[in-house]
């Protein structure tokens, strides 16, 4: 899941713009706590990613999202013991003795879960469609550090998942169908560890040869707002209102304990409609963007 | 103020940390502005070393001690950090994987630039010339994760020459490509040597590939300069002091006992020329045109090792790697699987091992089928190397003495060697078949020919040995047969001396030189062919110019 050049308002708006849009649909997770209006945020993301053209991939992407979201969903009524509307009681189990799974905790985990992979779904977005070296050039104006750090762990990502390709493949040549031991996948995980070591130093020395270390702080660009760097910001600020509005007012609540009360149906719907609609404004603009 | 010279080393010593010995020795030397210099020696010999020195990774980023001088355009490399000298000195180290930083090529080029401040303006155009003057135009916009070994290799140069120093490192950048794009490497940077007037600084182990193009040859030994001269100097003192560094058109000189040693394939051929010594292709192969080659059929027999039936590999995005291929290994036969860099040669190894399988077409194996992948130190991942493989393999491979080491701690050679001994080891009995990816890669000559002594011996026990490599002479020196690849098809097929003595590219420089009379391959050969041929013409033509003359040709 790298970034790939794309032909899309948000590949063509500024990096900074495209981050804002990225997070605004984040807060917008954060911020909710209806069902609805999270479903609604995840549509929006969703129809982000495919009007961007990385539909597929964050498809992709949210199968493993999906997978930890129902393992939360799972696991919510077994470690949280609110509520008062007892759907099953289980027995008496080793270690965690009697559970009662309630409605009002399987509603919660179900909101977690939708939550993050409405969250994971919006990094996924941002690592397909915002290029990371133009953010990383507006991030060095404000902070060497922090860009150095984030270079070396962008670059290195990539070639330890190569390593780890090449040693698991060793071991295949090896092993031929049988499966590695225990040992063996644990002397592999340490063997890619310690070449994390001799990469970072490897990317680390290239970065000196570049005079990454010395370098002084990035002469300002001034570049002027294209008409998708304003439509991705405002369809931003938009999308921040909305969650602005949902933190400041209460609108579409939702209290789960101890019994399920949930504000008005009618505001959710309106709120989880909006969401994609503000989404996917940007993208009708499409003067400039190559077919 | 620019100083006269661009590097300047006197009396320099450099110890690593906790090393024993000093890898590099009282180097004393300079390098003048728009010098083309190759730096030889054995593995271990210093060169990269040098190489780090030049650019101020030593002793800033290695640490270790260092004494005498080492100035980069006048500044000691003790005071200034590789990060300052970058204004000065643009480098490429092995690993193009490791050098490219960025996300885009475009992006990739324009890094260095703006660590020194570069307004965006004059970045833009540095971006778009250097990627004109290599040719990498059209990878601009492209993800860096999606280049092949051989356009990040160019990446990288483009991004150490885009603020057009004054000094160009190089450390084997011709390792991982093949003869093509390898010539063709090095032609661009003479192209940039001559018309940027670019000091050029490179180490390299087929130093037949680079020594034309060469002012200077510094060799080193055991951290030592052992030898500063003209290239033909260097082949001179080579064929007295260093034999494993002569290259094949001088070794075939020497074997022939002519002199002076060329540099290169057309120097050669043009002192033959001029000693009417250039055999004639037609009639040294007794026949009137090149024999034509005929691709082998393949007769799938009960005694095949290794049987692959019209196999295809058809990656996700549509595009095929292998085409239909049909190729049969008999027990004990060696083979050579040559072609350009993405012909396909790794991906029919793959799935000669079973690690990927066939889209379409089958593989069959009369037993189990050992593959050493192109960097040996992924199959190694204990503490120590008796831990990897049994007693009796150390002792096989010659190991015993190395089984406290970790194997972190081995040489290139070594960790080969090892991960060989582990991959014979990994199965009852001897492998049917042994395929070996890419195995001379950043080799020197010596650790070469031990490879081809193990392989043939390893062929003499029954199995057949599949070697994929872009190295004509080490295919020459160990293989009955070469199938040459072509955009994931078989495009030639046959005997060794059939495929390597015709080929511009993928032939061997003996070859190249005696135009594949005679089907001579090696300089021992090719230098028996020219003493037969100065033989006949003594007895018939008395008069051949003399050696003066010839010594005399520009």
């Amino acid at each position: 899941m790298t970034y790939r050049p794309g032909a899309s308002a948000l590949h063509a708006a500024r990096a900074s713009v495209a981050l804002v849009y990225c997070a605004a649909l984040v807060m917008l997770a954060l911020a909710a706590d209806h069902p609805l209006v999270l479903v609604g945020a995840l549509v929006a993301v969703l129809l982000a990613g495919s009007l961007a053209g990385v539909g597929a991939a964050l498809r992709r992407a949210a199968r493993w999202w999906l997978i930890a979201g129902l393992l939360l969903t799972a696991l919510n009524p077994l470690i949280n013991q609110g509520g008062v509307t007892v759907l099953a009681r289980l027995p008496d189990l080793p270690l965690i003795g009697q559970r009662d799974i309630t409605l009002e905790a399987t509603i919660v985990g179900a909101v977690l879960a939708l939550r993050l992979v409405d969250v994971g779904l919006a990094f996924a977005l941002f690592a397909l469609a915002v290029d990371p070296d133009a953010l990383l050039r507006a991030v060095r104006r404000r902070s060497l550090h922090s860009a150095l750090a984030a270079t070396l762990a962008t670059r290195l990502w990539p070639l330890l998942r190569a390593d780890s390709t090449r040693l698991a493949e060793a071991r295949r040549c090896l092993d031929g169908d049988s499966r590695p031991s225990r040992r063996e996948r644990v002397l592999v995980v340490r063997a890619v560890a310690v070449g994390a070591l001799e990469r970072a130093v490897d990317v680390a020395a290239t970065l000196e040869l570049r005079g990454y270390t010395g370098a002084a702080r990035p002469p300002r660009a001034p570049r002027p707002w294209s008409r998708h760097d304003l439509a991705v910001a405002g369809a931003a600020a938009a999308i921040l209102g909305l969650a602005v509005l949902l933190l400041a007012t209460g609108f579409a609540s939702l209290h789960a304990y101890p019994r399920l009360a949930e504000g008005s149906i009618v505001q959710a719907a309106a709120l989880a409609l909006s969401a994609p609609l503000l989404a996917a404004l940007p993208f009708l603009q499409r003067q400039g963007i190559a077919p | 103020m620019r100083t006269a010279h661009v590097l300047s080393l006197e009396r320099f010593t450099y110890t690593y940390p906790d090393a024993s010995a000093p890898a590099l020795t009282e180097l004393s030397m300079t390098l003048e502005d728009g010098q083309f210099v190759v730096v030889a020696g054995l593995s271990g010999s210093g060169k990269s070393t040098l190489l780090r020195a030049a650019c101020g990774l030593i002793p800033h980023f290695h640490g270790g001690e260092a004494s005498g001088s080492l100035l980069v355009g006048g500044l000691d490399v003790r005071d200034h950090g590789p990060g300052v000298l970058a204004d000065m000195v643009g480098t490429l180290l092995q690993d193009p994987e490791s050098q490219v930083v960025m996300n885009t090529v475009r992006a990739e080029l324009a890094f260095g630039l703006e660590n020194r401040g570069y307004p965006s303006g004059p970045t833009a155009r540095a971006v778009e010339e250097v990627a004109l003057a290599l040719g990498i135009d059209a990878l601009l916009d492209r993800p860096t994760a999606e280049l092949s070994g051989g356009e990040l290799q160019r990446v990288a140069l483009g991004a150490a020459l885009a603020g057009r120093p004054r000094l160009l490192v190089l450390d084997e950048p011709t390792s991982q490509l093949d003869p093509v794009a390898g010539a063709e490497l090095l032609g661009l940077l003479r192209r940039i040597n001559e018309e940027w007037g670019t000091a050029v600084l490179l180490c390299e182990q087929r130093l037949e590939r680079c020594l034309a193009a060469a002012d200077r040859v510094l060799v080193l030994q055991d951290g030592r300069l052992a030898h500063d001269g003209t290239p033909e100097h260097f082949l001179n003192w080579a064929a007295d002091h260093a034999a494993t560094l002569v290259t094949p058109a001088a070794a075939l000189f020497g074997a022939a006992g002519l002199t002076p040693l060329p540099v290169d394939v057309k120097r050669a051929r043009q002192i033959l020329r001029t000693r009417g010594l250039l055999p004639d292709v037609a009639v040294a192969l007794g026949q009137g045109r090149p024999r034509r080659l005929r691709r082998r059929k393949h007769a799938p027999g009960p005694e095949a090792a290794l049987e692959l039936s019209a196999v295809w590999h058809e990656w996700p995005n549509g595009r095929s790697a292998l085409r239909g291929v049909s190729l049969t290994l008999a027990p004990g036969e060696r083979v050579a699987l040559m072609g350009r860099n993405g012909a396909g040669k790794s991906t029919l190894l793959r799935q000669a091992a079973g690690i990927i399988a066939p889209t379409r077409g089958s593989v069959r194996a009369s037993g189990r089928v050992a593959l050493l992948l192109q960097n040996p130190g992924d199959y190694l991942i204990h503490d120590r190397v008796e831990e990897e493989v049994g007693r009796d393999e150390l002792r096989r491979g010659g190991l015993s003495a190395l089984g406290a080491r970790h194997p972190r701690d081995l040489s290139g050679g070594e960790r080969q060697r090892l991960a060989l001994a582990l991959v014979l080891a990994a199965g009852e009995g001897p492998p049917a078949v042994l395929l070996l990816d890419e195995p001379t890669r950043g080799m020197d000559h010596a650790r070469r020919q031990e490879l081809v002594a193990e392989l043939a011996a390893v062929a003499a026990n029954g199995t057949a040995v599949l070697v994929a490599t872009h190295d004509p002479e080490l295919a020459a020196a160990c293989a009955d047969r070469v199938v040459l690849l072509g955009d994931g098809r078989p495009v030639a097929d046959g005997p060794v001396r059939d495929v390597l003595a015709g080929g511009l590219y993928f032939a061997t420089e003996t070859a190249r030189v005696l135009g594949g009379a005679g089907g001579a391959l090696l300089p021992a050969e090719g230098g028996e062919l020219v003493r037969g041929l100065v033989a006949a013409r003594s007895a018939d033509m008395p008069a051949l110019r003399p050696p003066s003359e010839v010594a005399a040709l520009p």
